[in-house]
């Protein structure tokens, strides 16, 4: 089965980007694809200088995934409003569009919206 | 393979950018062919409402956005019980069809995907 997640919120503020981390490890773990597409705040989890000393770092958490094998997008137009560059954001993880979003709709069996 | 999508819009425009963020959905997902329905509930409802006066706060009128949706064949629809609870009628809305509960429950059973904007 492949899981769809759209995630809204940011880190560090909302548990959703946690939440995600933990139901796509799982999924993953078990055989099944993921693939995160990060709305409007939920760019902010893929800046690669997230420092947090002493507590769970959520980029790198990203990371973790992507290893595990899942497909991770953020929206472009979200990041630049919010500042984040190319170059700012986790390795093999990209930038792109709605079409995107149209796409993991499109191709996931279930999908899941991470949302306030 | 095009899906059939309800969008739901769950809070007041311009408070947090939800209702612009959904309206941006709504194009990108409808744009590429999939069947889009977008249901207002909650305060979400006030983003359909007639006489929005946002330049005075430097954002756009949100309901001219979403009266363009059926280019796309997207529909907008907008919950009755939400509508009477802020004391509001048909009349106060720009657009927007009026459906009740039921007929929410029967959209969401319908649909392939429910994207929630709360």
């Amino acid at each position: 089965m492949k899981l769809g997640f759209v995630v809204r919120t940011g880190p560090y503020t909302s548990q959703n980007i946690d939440t995600a981390y933990e139901l796509a490890k799982r999924a993953l773990a078990k055989g099944h694809s993921v693939e995160i597409f990060l709305y409007e705040d939920g760019v902010l989890s893929m800046n690669k200088y997230i420092n947090s000393p002493d507590e769970r770092n959520i980029a790198g958490r990203m990371s973790e995934l992507i290893q595990s094998g899942a497909r991770i997008t953020g929206c472009g137009l979200c990041a630049k409003f919010r500042g984040i560059k190319k170059d700012m954001i986790i390795e093999n993880t990209k930038l792109s569009g709605m079409a995107v979003l149209s796409k993991l709709v499109e191709t996931s069996d279930k999908v899941i919206t991470l949302s306030f | 393979m095009a899906k059939k999508i309800t969008i739901l819009v769950r809070s007041c425009p311009y408070g947090m950018a939800t209702s612009a963020e959904a309206f941006r959905g709504v194009v990108g997902l409808a744009g590429m062919d999939h069947k889009v329905k977008v249901v207002f509930v909650d305060d979400g409802i006030y983003s359909l409402k007639k006489d929005q006066h946002p330049e005075i706060i430097e954002m756009k009128d949100i309901s001219k956005g979403y009266a363009t949706i059926g280019d796309f064949d997207a529909e907008n629809y907008i919950l009755e019980e939400d509508m009477k609870e802020r004391n509001l009628s048909p009349d106060d809305f720009a657009l927007g069809n009026i459906i009740n509960k039921d007929e929410l429950k029967k959209i969401i059973d319908d649909s392939d995907v429910v994207m929630s904007f709360s």
